[in-house]
């Protein structure tokens, strides 16, 4: 019969072989000769943001001064999915010319792996771009000093506040407030029934003590959760939790907030809301997020007052150029567009880009249409945001260790579930997270060695 | 009259073509090949390949991205790490007790709904389609709505908890304690609804000679059910809980929805650590070696219920060999 004929073996040993042919099929493609000019080209461009979000006016203008360079525009969700199908566009040789990278480790694995063009030299003629090549100060992750990855986006972390609940409390927020007074204050509003919680998240205090790498020790090869200022960050925010002045974790779990928790915040629930410029859009936005109050901006709380300090934020939403592109010249065309002329189109959704950033001492008004809006008097406290937003001693973070920081994200993630919920103490936590944060950073070393 | 019969040859008498060499029942050997090719490509493309692909990727070190280039040969290392992983452990354990709980309520209410079903009813048909409906629809719409009937102050659960008097009912999916518990209650209904349905195919095919007979004796309900419905359902029963075990190992949507693994690690459940490692800190040789462990697991319980089963149904092996 026919099972004799062709064997079990010889089937498998024949579906293997297709698998290995497969396989072979998505190794990497050959770096082809450059085709095109800065003006002419075809670019295939992976970005996370959606194309209502300013993207496609971005898109529009560019084709109207750049009528050579066509550019196909694929959005992906940024996460752990979306990052995924880039990923393994890039990798299969799926047509990928610019592409967006949403934090450290995205970044670095990408610039790991061979799959951006090095910028450097780029980057050092351009007036806007040239300041990410510098390592003093360094703005953005480096590796062995050469720049693969061109952040869009100055995005430094504010405190928004509701200005008439303030008011009806009688409080005054001072410029330079402590975390201490943060925290003071929070009770004060939950307390005397003016908020029902003060704020959806707490502060990142070690961040803010010791900038991007705070998870880590300065060599990068153990994590850092021994040192006080973690301590203290979630000291704080258990107190915090207890005292109700958090939005508690029981309602994040059973809601599913998320990210997106701006929600309370232009209900009128929440007095303060941390984030980025991002959530201009928001506060603007009178049909989805009806509100009458206006919202002003203090710097985030000092650890103590008169000393600098970092801002939680960084430059953000890197771009970087696929090493195997045919159009490099019109891809980095593009990406200057992006970076200068077309970032007024972005404003909308609350993206600041690093070319659009006001001389120190001059105003922002040339931003404020596009960042706050028509009805930006009525809504916001415009003179406190650009005083907190543009503030000229900012110092936002880097980030350049990323061994293990997806994982050491998802242990923090679950303890700090735990410590909420009265499951564990703050000892638990800081002894568990520095021993789970140690191995993973050990296990990624040595997987990357 | 006569009637002029057409009568063939018989079949004994038709001449025997000699059988041609190489030939089977008449065709070239690879004729029948032909017709069974395109199932046998699907199978091979989309079930042996990747199974025998993930089988050797859990032998590398390979974070995809790095292409072929990337991967490391690394023998039994990736094995080796998991006996030592002690999350992997505990994500294990928390599968086995979800599927160990869900499948055998999801079975027993399944056919609680079929026997109750089985009988003339006003609207059996449309009760039919409701109990049936969890297992057509989407996954993020039932865990929107379990969201709601789950929230431990607001929702219809622990509303209805507080008014039996019950004054600190379960937080659910916001307590480590009870978040699991809250998955099997989703898991278990959501699946009753298709099992019962099976059972209820099962059921109407049943001889019903056999309950003649055994009225006929004397026999109540329970000793009918007992020595009649059950034997004759075990070869379903069997087939249900093994589809179930395998499905249930493979749980993700909803975990990945409901509550990503907490709160903590609370619901953490093999497949979900699986896709952290894999599609989170790209280490798909781990992730991979764990779906080979999660497979050799199923295919063991496996056969283990299909031992058990054999030789209980009503109708046993003999009887069915003839």
């Amino acid at each position: 019969m026919f099972a004799q004929q062709i064997s079990r073996r010889a089937l498998i040993g024949g579906a293997a072989a297709v698998g290995a042919a497969l396989l072979a099929g998505c190794g990497k493609e050959e770096q082809g000769p450059s085709r095109g000019s800065s003006g002419e080209g075809v670019l295939n461009v992976w970005g996370a943001l959606t194309l209502d979000r300013g993207v496609g006016a971005l898109l529009d203008a560019f084709k109207k001064e750049h009528p050579g360079i066509q550019v196909n525009y694929t959005q992906f969700t940024n996460n752990s999915d979306g990052n995924l199908k880039l990923d393994t566009s890039l990798q299969g040789g799926a047509p990928v010319d610019v592409f967006f990278s949403y934090g450290p480790q995205s970044v670095s694995r990408r610039t790991a792996a061979g799959y951006a063009r090095d910028l450097t030299d780029l980057a050092g003629s351009d007036e806007v771009a040239k300041q990410f090549t510098a390592t003093d100060p360094q703005l953005t992750a480096l590796f062995d000093g050469r720049l693969f990855a061109i952040p869009t986006v100055y995005n430094p972390y504010l405190v928004y506040l509701n200005q008439d609940m303030l008011d009806a409390a009688g409080i005054t927020v001072p410029e330079d407030w402590t975390v201490q007074e943060f925290h003071d204050i929070a009770e004060e509003l939950c307390g005397g029934a003016y908020a029902e919680f003060a704020t959806y998240k707490t502060l990142a205090i070690a961040t803010m003590g010791l900038g991007g790498d705070a998870q880590v020790t300065p060599d990068g090869t153990s994590s850092n959760f021994d040192h006080e200022l973690w301590r203290r960050q979630y000291e704080l925010e258990l107190a915090m939790e207890r005292d109700g002045t958090l939005f508690p974790i029981t309602r994040v779990l059973a809601e599913k907030v998320d990210l997106y928790a701006q929600s309370y915040f232009l209900s009128g629930d929440h007095a303060f809301y941390l984030d980025n410029p991002a959530t201009l859009r928001f506060v603007k936005d009178q049909e989805n997020y009806p509100h009458d109050f206006r919202t002003t901006f203090r710097p985030m709380p000092y650890l103590e007052r008169g000393r600098e300090q970092w801002n939680q934020g960084g430059y953000e939403d890197s771009v970087q150029i696929s090493a195997k592109t045919k159009y490099p010249e019109a891809a980095w065309t593009f990406v200057r567009y992006w970076l200068g002329a077309g970032a007024e189109q972005l404003l909308t959704a609350g993206k600041i880009s690093p070319a659009g950033m006001p001389a120190p001492g001059a105003g922002a008004d040339a931003l404020l249409p596009g960042l706050l809006g028509d009805a930006r008097d009525d809504l916001f406290d415009v003179e406190a945001f650009t005083r907190v937003a543009f503030a000229e001693d900012m110092k936002l973070s880097v980030t350049t260790h990323t061994a293990g920081l997806s994982e050491i994200g998802t242990i923090r993630k679950s303890l700090d579930e735990q410590l909420r919920l009265g499951e564990i103490s703050v000892d638990e936590l800081l002894t568990q997270l520095k021993e789970q944060a140690d191995a993973a950073i050990a296990k990624d070393l040595e997987t990357n060695a | 009259m006569s009637v002029a019969t057409k009568a063939g040859p018989e079949p004994s008498a038709r001449p025997t073509a000699p059988a041609k060499k190489g030939l089977v029942n008449g065709m070239r050997w690879w004729v029948p090949w032909l017709f069974v090719a395109p199932s046998l490509l699907g199978l091979i493309v989309f079930l042996l390949v990747p199974l025998i692909g993930g089988l050797l990727i859990s032998f590398t070190e390979w974070d995809v991205i790095s292409g072929l280039d990337g991967i490391n040969w690394v023998g039994l290392a990736n094995f080796e790490t998991l006996l030592g992983d002690e999350q992997f452990w505990a994500a294990t354990w928390r599968t086995v007790i979800y599927a160990g709980a869900s499948v055998p309520l999801t079975v027993l209410l399944g056919l609680g709904l079929a026997m109750a079903l089985n009988r003339p009813l006003p609207g059996r048909a449309a009760l039919r389609v409701i109990f049936f409906l969890p297992a057509v629809v989407n996954v993020i719409a039932i865990g929107s709505v379990w969201l709601l009937l789950l929230n431990p102050t607001s929702g219809l659960l622990n509303q209805g908890l507080r008014w039996f008097g019950w004054d600190s009912p379960p937080g659910w999916i916001t307590s480590p304690d009870s978040a699991l518990q809250a998955l099997i209650l989703m898991a278990v209904w959501g699946g009753s609804g298709y099992i019962s349905v099976i059972y209820l195919a099962a059921l109407q095919e049943m001889p019903q000679e056999l309950y003649e007979a055994a009225r006929l004796d004397g026999a109540g309900r329970i000793r009918q059910f007992v020595t009649i419905t059950w034997p004759a359902l075990l070869p379903m029963t069997t087939f249900l809980t093994i589809t179930q075990i395998i499905g249930r190992s493979q749980t993700f949507g909803l975990i990945a929805f409901m509550t990503s693994g907490g709160p903590g690690d609370s619901t953490t459940v093999l497949s979900y650590y699986m896709y952290q490692n894999g599609f989170i800190y790209y280490r798909f040789g781990y992730a991979a070696a764990m779906g080979v462990m999660s497979l050799l697991a199923v295919l063991v319980l496996t056969l283990l219920l299909w031992r058990f089963q054999r030789g209980r149904t009503l109708y046993g092996e003999e009887d069915r060999d003839g």
